[in-house]
């Protein structure tokens, strides 16, 4: 006892350190609690059917299959019930089922009598709802009622006059945040299961690479920045779907080729594992010689497939890796890497990635300057000398046209402008296309005819026209078309030997003037030696 | 003694609160609501069983048909509500909906080749284009729709046609103004299917979408015409002529409809729901003999459900006197009235008409004069489909031939669409028939049969006792004494918190947050902060008080609370 007293007196100090810090905590716990119990708090409860959110004021006395029965520390009540519709109500006018509940309710309850109905978007998904408002000289009941697929909700709150309005905020609450859960119909189609293992490729020294170079293009309406190693050269100038190359010095080659796809990536990782994705691939597994064939999910929205296969009619060796990218769910980014007489050395796929992709949409801006559209785009051709060029051009187009993208065409290779959108008739009255041909002009013009769908006896050549200082062969079309007036003509500027700008100016129901032709024909261009 | 009083005083006060606290006097049972035939035998018991027709023929059933619309919208268009669809998800519909597609096989020739110019190759040929395309088409549109809504559909030869409506969809379409840009707009989105029988089962064949307002442009041209006395001939331009031959309506002259429209007019009435001295909605009507009119029972209904009163009028605008109702019957959605001061002598009923016939609807789409639209028929079964968009408010009206005899009677069941449903003429004969020689025939008059079965309307109990202490207290937080001039029919103080219901009597000329507009700027100068902006729903707030401002019905509900 003594020895206590001894501990006591001799560590006081400390006791009575620990015993305040104690009372202290305490303290403050039991004030944080009664602070905490005080504070209306977020609750949730989800069912197969519905998700149910309110705050702590009320309490789920009942949260059935179907139902759930909410009171309030007042005594108001929230009856949720969610009926499925019959036959008979599953496709019919929403008006309809209001017409029967209302109906219902009054049977049902004849001292009540209806103060106020609205139709009313509900909750936060704004369903066409119906709300219906009751008293009876003590309560007020407000119905809530909306229809989603084949299910009905309806909503009671029942509560007296003392707190109808003061709660009213609160039940407006749980009715914005309930929900039903989507139902969703079982699709027929299965995919294919992917059996996912890790990509096993060898090493060569010779193509391996140690650093990677960004490179774009654009197809599609989308546009891709992707990552491919530095010691790849570029085939040609083609923006839309690029292809690079390294030579062996033994012979062989490693190819890479990126692309935009609308197919999902499930359609060709399908197509890859029925083998009709790749020509070589599907030939080698119908005769017999693939000696290797591997899917790796590396994510959810990206995948590699790897292929080797020996063709012995020819005693080559193909070693081929695709990386499919998911953009979308109608579209896809894919690369191939095609080794020939080659493996593909693993510092090669990890050189590749894809770095960013946008809508083309997205990606344009509307560059004015003096009241023109300022636009750039770019070619590549070979000229007299056989030695590769490209073109920049920089255009100015009046700044009543609009540029728009058609899908199809390479922004980089063709620019589309159109203006005097007429909405009822839902076409545009006026349309200029610059894009840049290679070969004779006949060949040209009857791509613009097949392009433009142009009767060939509409084609009058005018001769050669000059336009803000240059010179152009120039076609005219003037025929009837859907009860318009088509004017066009199309315009060829040549850069060099076989390499053309063309323009092709159309306008429906009002002919074409030297000013508006002037107007089209404004450009600097600038030739450059291609790396 | 003492003791027990306190305990059973307190179990008693227990007892009550309880009771109190968790009674809900209101009825509510979901199970009774779709099962309760009582409603119409109930009304129906009302009226003279001699006026009664046979049973309803058996329909065809339908509802097989409308869930394969229902499924192929799904597939169409994915989840509601915007849900985030993966990749897997989204190909697994493509590819059910590619799989919906009609593909009859393809017969071959002697030689063992396929016949590719037999009719089966050619719709093969015909529905590989259409349905995927349709498919990515919609798929640009990035559609976010919240529910289908109504499903419909018409038994054609050798298939049917399902029209599937949703309404405030939101969709991505190209910005005129920025072609090269995507602009999200709302619209209401109609799907058109034709499917077609193959080895038992039925498959998709063709289809097609609207979104744009046309079909609403048409409706109020033809509006406009009716509120201006003009009496105009309508055709609506829509895709089903890629698929119908309409030169029957080719052939119709303006003179020949113009006949039809005066021989007709005094046998065609309009009818008007009103309530507060306004029309809700209206409908048409015809006469089968000189005094009995026939309508839609669902149109009937919804004006003793929502009306005050029902009038008619002819199209002469002479109003007419309805002495009551001598007949309904629920199941073939049929009402007969007797009406009083017409100059009618009943319309003349002709034959069911056949597929592609052309077909004329005299009505109206205002409530106001009548207008004449043309169309032709492109499904009879136990109802006659046509081309004829029509809305609401031409339930009732009669379908012509080209003879100007009446073969069908309008109803709402497809209405905002390019196609428009008719009852057939038949149980209209049997009820022309019945009341042929029944010149003293008994009826029910509107106001009592509102009054039996949908007497509903109340008005508010005015609670609004305010202890002046608090009134005090409150008056000056946005001067809500003088900055509010509107009834106050409900006041509540309980927990420190003060509701104030205002009822707003000039609704159709002011909202209810319109009342509240002095208040709100008040409330502004006094530097109450803006929590919450919406149309129906604003919160202020200061370190003192936390002021909600509701819009509801035709109130306007106003909580303070202390912070």
């Amino acid at each position: 006892m003594n020895k206590i007293k001894e501990i006591l007196k001799k560590y006081r100090f400390t006791f009575i350190i620990v015993l305040g810090v104690l009372f202290v905590a305490i303290a403050t716990f039991i004030v944080f609690s009664i602070v905490d119990s005080k504070r209306i708090k977020i609750k949730n409860f989800n069912n197969s059917i519905y998700s149910l959110q309110y705050d702590s004021t009320w309490n789920l006395k009942e949260k059935e299959k179907n139902y759930a029965l909410l009171e309030h520390v007042h005594g108001a009540t929230i009856n949720i019930d969610v009926t499925s519709l019959n036959d008979e109500y599953l496709y019919t006018n929403f008006e309809n089922i209001i017409d029967e509940v209302s109906f219902s309710i009054l049977q049902d309850n004849p001292e009540y009598y209806l103060i106020g109905e609205e139709s009313i978007p509900v909750t936060a998904n704004k369903y066409d709802g119906y709300q219906l408002l009751y008293e009876n000289g003590e309560n007020e009941v407000l119905v809530t009622i909306f229809r989603k697929e084949d299910k009905m909700v309806t909503i009671i709150y029942e509560c007296s006059y003392d707190y109808f309005d003061i709660l009213l905020d609160s039940v407006k609450d749980i009715i914005y945040n309930f929900d039903l859960v989507n139902a969703e119909y079982e699709s027929t189609y299965n995919i294919v299961q992917l059996d996912s293992k890790p990509l096993k490729l060898g090493t060569n020294k010779e193509v391996a690479a140690d650093e990677s170079r960004n490179e774009d293009l654009a197809n599609r309406h989308y546009y891709v920045e992707y990552s491919i190693p530095s010691n790849f050269k570029q085939y040609d100038f083609n923006r839309r779907s690029p292809v690079y190359f390294l030579d062996l010095n033994g012979g062989g080659r490693i190819n890479i080729y990126a692309n935009v796809y609308t197919e999902n990536v499930y359609e060709i990782l399908d197509e890859l594992k029925i083998g009709s994705y790749d020509y070589g691939v599907g030939k080698a597994k119908e005769e017999g010689y693939l000696d290797l064939e591997t899917f790796t999910v590396v994510t959810d929205k990206e995948y590699i497939y790897h292929a080797q296969y020996t063709n012995p009619q020819y005693d080559s060796m193909t070693d081929l890796v695709y990386l499919i990218y998911h953009i979308d769910n109608g579209h896809t980014f894919v690369v191939k890497v095609d080794g020939y007489n080659t493996i593909i050395d693993k510092s090669i796929i990890d050189n590749i990635s894809l770095v960013k992709f946008s809508k083309y949409a997205d990606d344009i801006e509307r560059n004015v300057k003096d009241g023109n559209l300022i636009n750039e785009f770019k070619y590549a051709y070979y000229d007299v000398n056989n030695n590769k060029k490209y073109a920049l051009v920089t255009l100015y187009t009046p700044e009543s046209y609009a540029e728009y993208d058609d899908g199809f065409s390479n922004n980089y290779e063709a620019k589309k402008f159109r203006k005097n959108y007429n909405e009822d008739e839902m076409i545009y009255y006026k349309n200029v296309r610059y894009e840049f041909v290679t070969g004779t002009l006949a060949n040209s013009i009857e791509s613009v005819e097949y392009l433009y769908d142009y009767p060939k006896s509409a084609r009058k050549y005018i001769g050669v026209k000059t336009y803000n200082n240059r010179k152009y062969d120039v076609y005219s079309y003037e025929f009837n078309k859907n009860d318009k007036k088509v004017y066009s003509y199309a315009m060829y500027y040549e850069i060099s030997d076989g390499n053309f700008l063309e323009i092709v100016v159309e306008s429906i129901d009002s002919r074409i003037g030297d000013n508006e032709i002037i107007s089209l024909t404004k450009f600097d261009i600038d030739v450059h030696d291609m790396k | 003694m003492k003791k027990n009083l306190i305990i059973i005083t307190v179990f008693s006060i227990v007892f009550i609160y309880s009771v109190s606290a968790s009674t809900s006097t209101f009825k509510f049972n979901s199970k009774n609501i779709f099962n309760n035939k009582n409603k119409s035998e109930e009304i129906s018991d009302k009226f003279n069983s001699s006026y009664k027709l046979e049973p309803l023929e058996e329909d065809e059933q339908t509802n097989e048909y409308k869930e394969l619309v229902r499924q192929a919208t799904y597939y169409l268009l994915g989840p509601a509500n915007n849900a985030e669809e993966s990749a897997e998800s989204y190909i697994k519909r493509k590819k059910t909906f590619g799989e919906m597609r009609y593909q009859p096989e393809i017969p071959t020739l002697e030689n063992g080749e396929l016949d590719l110019n037999s009719e089966e190759a050619l719709d093969e040929s015909f529905t590989s284009y259409i349905i995927p395309n349709f498919f990515l088409l919609i798929d640009n549109f990035d559609i976010d729709y919240k529910q289908f809504d109504n499903i419909e559909v018409a038994i054609v030869d050798d298939g049917f046609i399902g029209v599937a409506t949703l309404d405030n969809i939101k969709m991505k379409v190209a910005d005129e103004e920025k072609p090269k840009e995507f602009k999200t707009i709302e619209a209401d989105l109609k799907l058109y299917y034709l499917f077609k029988e193959y080895k038992g089962e039925y498959y998709l064949y063709y289809m097609y979408g609207e979104y744009d307002n046309s079909l609403e442009k048409y409706n109020e041209e033809i509006a406009n015409e009716e509120y201006s006395g003009v009496h105009g001939i309508n055709l609506y331009d829509s895709k089903w002529s890629e698929l119908y031959d309409f030169s029957n309506v080719n052939k119709l002259t303006k003179q020949d409809l113009q006949k039809i429209y005066n021989n007709s007019k005094n046998n065609i009435v309009i009818f008007n729901a009103m309530y507060d001295q306004s029309s809700i909605a209206s409908a048409n009507g015809m006469f089968i003999n000189e005094d009995l009119v026939v309508t839609t029972w669902s149109y009937l209904e919804k004006a003793l459900l929502r009306a005050n009163s029902l009038t008619v009028k002819d199209a002469n605008d002479n109003y007419l006197t309805i002495d009551g109702v001598v007949t309904i019957d629920v199941d073939k959605d049929l009402a007969v009235l007797k009406v009083s001061g017409g100059k009618a002598n009943g319309v003349k009923f002709g034959t069911t008409p056949k597929v592609e016939d052309a077909v004329i609807l005299i009505s109206s789409k205002t409530g106001a004069e009548l207008s004449t639209n043309v169309g032709i028929t492109i499904s009879i079964d136990n109802l006659i489909t046509t081309t004829i968009p029509t809305v609401d408010s031409e339930e009732g009206a009669p379908l012509f031939n080209a003879k100007g005899e009446v073969i069908g009677m309008n109803n709402s069941n497809v209405i905002n669409s390019s196609i428009s449903k008719a009852y057939l003429n038949k149980y209209l004969i049997k009820l022309q028939e019945k009341f042929q020689n029944n010149t003293d025939v008994s009826y029910v008059p509107f106001d009592e049969l509102k009054n039996s079965y949908y007497v509903k309307y109340g008005t508010d109990k005015v609670v609004n006792n305010i202890d002046e202490k608090v009134w005090n207290k409150y008056k000056k937080i946005g001067d809500l004494e003088n900055s509010i001039n509107a009834e106050l029919i409900k006041v509540s103080y309980e927990d420190n918190v003060l509701s104030l219901r205002y009822k707003n009597n000039l609704k159709q000329f002011f909202g209810n947050m319109q009342l509240a507009s002095k208040f709100i700027n008040e409330l502004k100068n006094d530097n109450y902060e803006e929590l919450v902006n919406e149309t129906n729903k604003k919160v202020y707030t200061n370190d003192n008080y936390r002021v909600t401002i509701m819009s509801e019905f035709n109130y306007l509900i106003i909580v303070i609370a202390g912070v």
